[in-house]
């Protein structure tokens, strides 16, 4: 495949970031020279620069306040709502205009899309590095659970990550596609999802060539990162306990204890106790502990609950009871708790499926749903649906829907407005997502302003208004005015995402970044082409030997090896003039060859189609 | 009012009241194939476009066709033609009834009384299948030949099961 | 789509809901329906020399009916019966800034005043109209 028809699959998480691709062998997640595909989600602002991945996550407990991670929870999401997370975070979040939020790092801020942008892009340069090709096409995951603007938010990131988003797919949806095609799952089968920070359940009917998903719930702010939150809590307590005195706050003491945690967290997922030491000695702390699994599970058993409560209202909505599933598929790093798959068992009476890398599933999905964008595979249609009752405001701040939770997507819903005072000329509607009764319990997705209607009697215009959440559950709204025919334009005013002009001033400003963007993919392709034409010179040597004399061939020699040496350094320009130079050496000798073989190869053809035999 | 399009047309099933579902299910996917947007991916965006729309009225109309009540009143809609039903009307007593009903809700809602909830449930149950039956009758008369008459008894049926089901969403 | 106190205070705040003496021969009750939605809504009036001095209503129906209908009821009390009659949904669609989604709830209202209104007036053998054809005539107004 072409790699401008390639479209790769990338699971962006909250705390792990991953790309996965379809390639001969099948669909792979991206590793570069046997390395893990993972991308930890973490950056870390230094001197100006983005260290992305592992190198960022080090840095957590060294320089915290400039270290970001699970930017995930921050996507499409403004500060109010964010007010219970936020003293967590050793990060500063300040509110911006509108309902943006932004991080602020010494004298910069940056929105939760920027930082999004810049995960996305190691993401990418991981996989270009792996596939030896350029990518500029992708399908992005989120939470099934997402909403409009967190949805928007993401295509948003991955656009100024300079990627074509050409899909937006659900995680719990791109792991059953795994499973669809790559086990031969059938029936109707449950995807439980516990990642870093969100947690989704869906339920599909898979069929031969239908996977259809029936409903979905989850909670956009629950995972691990909670778990490993009230773990670090606890263990703080407990420090505090036996030594009173100890001043314990700050980021680099909570971001110590939640790293510990983390480890604690996993470490329990195999044993059923264990010892951690947490020295700080800044703060006079120096301490060797113990946590059992019990304890641990005691801690976060409310929480494991509450997702098995939302399975059960999910299998409700589904209209299915807990023994119709066929199978349980768990997917998410979270999802290793011992406690979280003792719960789902219970629930549904059986051992759920583990057959797939909970932690490369999603991203392998996504890269099997890329394939068939790409035209690579016609033989499955997935439908999915919309997560959350999409609607408009009314009366006393009422929320009315239009479109309800679970309805198949593509959906499209009509209405006609009309105005109330003679010669109105526009409407404003303000639109919502949620299942409450009171928009103040909903999220509040924009504002919709249609202007241009013509100026009649009050009551008289007719404007059709039609409301389309596609395939992405991502919402357009259109507008017609009837009698005149005319289409009404709309003013957007998102309450949380950006808007065009905002992302095109973040792309401009981030020129600098596209170049080295550009660089690296130029290299890559460099580097490529010179393995190429050094392969292509490999088999041809003999003939060369033949054609060429003895200072020609020492001179391509030289060049090759200058080439090589070239190729390590992170200069593609220089790399380019070497190759070059080494295609003009060797230009005589490809010369004769190509004519020999177009030759030969024109030969054949005559021959092929009994025509005249050439001499 | 009469509907844009000709759901039973779209999916090439006989137009009538009793829909084959596994049928309506299998034309579903064939259509889905035809127009889902993501075999459209290469496309121009205007094209892309068409194909969301598509999409959605096929969604919509296998989930009205899908769906007893929503079928019961496209189907109406079909017969009627533009014919103007009181699209209101009701047996008589039947509001009444209705009121009562829904008083005696709010009375258990007030007081929790397990046994006469059942009771109340399996009542309202009782008058949507008595409901559905008379309406299977009735369409396979209009269908023959839909007299005004016809139809807006089928619209007093139709306004009747709207009633029932909200009063058993609220005992659910 | 910020509304006015004043509507908001008729959502959070309806006035005249609750019951008048049926057998009283100066009230009228009306019982009316919504089959968008399925719910039922029961209004009273009171009448004195042709004016309308009191007016209550219970609704199940939603937010937008309770609001519809609060208004409805301040509107018509003090006013004559016939004058009453005048009343249109739309005039309550206007005030309350209502959606379309929401007209059918001002429908409600407007129907439930006319239907206690003909309850009345068939107490007091002047039934000019039956409830029926006056329906029937509100709903070519209507559409
Ligand atoms: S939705 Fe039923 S009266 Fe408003």
């Amino acid at each position: 495949m072409e790699s401008k028809d390639l479209i790769i699959g990338i699971d962006l998480g909250t705390t792990n970031s991953l790309a996965a691709a379809v390639l001969d062998q099948g669909p792979v997640a991206l590793r570069v020279d046997g390395k893990s595909p993972i991308i930890p989600s973490v950056l870390s602002r230094q001197e100006g620069h983005w260290a992305v991945g592992q190198e960022a996550r080090e840095l957590r407990t060294i320089a915290p306040e400039r270290t970001v991670f699970s930017v995930k929870r921050l996507m499409g999401r403004d500060h109010g709502e964010l007010a219970a997370e936020l003293p967590r975070l050793p990060y500063a979040v300040q509110p911006a205009q509108r309902g943006l939020v932004k991080v602020h790092i010494g004298e910069e801020a940056f929105t939760p899309q920027e930082l999004s942008a810049e995960i996305l892009s190691a993401v990418k340069r991981n996989a270009e590095e792996a596939l030896g090709r350029p990518v500029a096409r992708a399908v992005i995951t989120v939470p099934a659970y997402f909403d409009d603007a967190q949805r928007q938010a993401t295509r948003d990131a991955g656009r100024i990550a300079g990627l074509e988003v050409v899909r937006i797919i659900n995680e719990p949806t791109a792991a059953a596609i795994a499973y669809g095609l790559d086990e031969g799952q059938r029936g109707t089968v449950a995807v439980y999802d516990l990642g870093g920070g969100t947690f989704d359940v869906s339920v599909l009917q898979l069929s031969e060539k239908v996977f259809k998903v029936l409903a979905t719930g989850g909670d956009t702010h629950l995972g691990g990162d909670d778990f490993d939150a009230l773990l670090a809590a606890e263990m703080m307590r407990r420090v505090q306990q036996r030594q009173p005195g100890l001043s314990l706050a700050g980021p680099l003491a909570s971001q110590l204890f939640r790293k510990t945690a983390e480890l604690v967290k996993i470490d329990l997922s195999r044993a059923l106790e264990t010892e951690y030491r947490l020295d700080l000695p800044a703060l006079g702390l120096a301490c060797q502990e113990r946590f059992t699994r019990v304890e641990f599970e005691a801690l976060i058993a409310p929480l494991v609950d509450t997702t098995i409560g939302t399975c059960r209202a999910t299998l409700a909505k589904a209209g299915k009871r807990p023994d119709e599933i066929a199978d349980v598929v768990l997917v998410g790093g979270s999802s290793r708790i011992p406690l979280v798959r003792a719960r789902v068992r219970e629930l549904f009476g059986r051992a759920p499926n583990i057959a797939i890398d909970p932690d490369e599933v999603v991203a392998i999905g996504a890269g099997i749903q890329g394939h068939l964008l790409a035209g690579g595979r016609r033989d499955y249609v997935l439908l999915d649906v919309i997560p959350l009752s999409l609607g408009i405001e009314t009366l006393g701040g009422t929320f009315s829907k239009l479109i309800t939770a679970n309805t198949t997507i593509p959906a499209e819903a009509t209405e006609v407005f009309t105005t109330y005072v003679d010669d109105q000329t526009g409407v404003e509607l303000n639109i919502y997502q949620g299942e409450r009764e009171f928009v103040k319990d909903c999220r509040n997705l924009g504002r919709f302003r249609l202007r241009g209607i013509p100026p009649m009697p009050a009551g008289l215009p007719k404007v059709h208004v039609t409301f389309l959440v596609d395939t992405n559950g991502i919402l357009t709204v259109s507008a017609r005015e009837e009698r005149s025919g005319q289409a009404a334009a709309i003013d957007v005013i998102p309450s949380h995402g950006l808007t065009a002009g905002e992302i095109e001033r973040i792309m401009d400003e981030s020129v600098a970044h596209a170049q080295e963007d550009m660089t690296r993919r130029q290299l890559v392709e460099f580097r490529n082409m010179a393995e190429a034409v050094f392969r292509g010179i490999d088999k041809v040597w003999d003939q060369a030997r033949e054609m060429l004399g003895e200072a020609e061939l020492a001179a391509i020699r030289a060049q090759m090896d200058t080439v090589r040496r070239q190729a390590v350094l992170d200069e593609p320009l220089a790399l380019k003039r070497e190759m070059d130079r080494l295609g003009e050496l060797t230009r005589p000798l490809a010369d004769a060859i190509m004519s020999k073989a177009a030759l030969q190869e024109l030969r054949r053809f005559f021959r092929d189609h009994g025509g005249v035999e050439m001499v | 009012m009469t509907p844009e399009r000709d759901y039973f047309q779209v999916f090439g099933l006989a137009r009538g009241y009793a829909v084959d579902l596994a049928e309506l299910d299998a034309r579903y996917e064939r259509l889905s194939f035809d127009v889902h947007p993501d075999f459209f991916a290469a496309a121009t965006p205007a094209e892309k476009q068409r194909a969301e729309r598509l999409a959605a009225e096929l969604n919509a109309g296998y989930r009205t066709l899908r769906d007893e009540p929503e079928r019961a009143a496209y189907l109406l809609g079909l017969l009627a033609a533009g014919r103007a039903l009181d699209t209101r009307q009701l047996p008589a007593g039947f509001l009444q009834q209705m009121f009562a009903l829904q008083e005696q809700v709010d009375e258990l809602e007030a007081a929790p009384e397990p046994a006469a909830k059942a009771e109340l449930g399996r009542a309202v149950a009782a008058r949507l299948d008595a409901v559905r039956a008379e309406r299977v009758a009735l369409f396979a008369r209009a269908l023959a030949g839909a007299t005004p008459e016809l139809l807006q008894a089928l619209q007093s049926n139709v306004n009747c099961e709207k009633y029932l089901l909200r009063l058993q969403a609220r005992l659910a | 789509m910020a509304y006015s106190n004043k509507v908001i205070d008729h959502y959070s705040n309806p006035r005249n809901v609750g019951v008048l003496d049926k057998s009283d021969p100066n009230v009228g009750t009306g019982m009316v329906g919504a089959p968008e939605c399925g719910d039922v809504m029961k209004l009273q009036i009171k009448v004195e020399n042709d004016v309308i001095v009191d007016a209550k209503f219970k609704t199940f129906g939603c937010g937008s009916a309770i609001a519809s209908s609060s208004l409805a009821t301040e509107w018509i009390k003090g006013r004559t019966v016939d004058d009453a009659m005048k009343i249109r949904n739309t005039e309550i669609v206007q005030e309350l800034s209502l959606p379309p989604v929401k007209i059918h709830c001002s429908v409600l209202a407007e129907d439930a005043i006319k239907s206690a209104i003909a309850d009345y007036k068939r107490k007091h053998g002047q039934a000019a109209t039956t409830q029926q054809q006056e329906q029937q005539t509100q709903q070519q107004a209507r559409s």
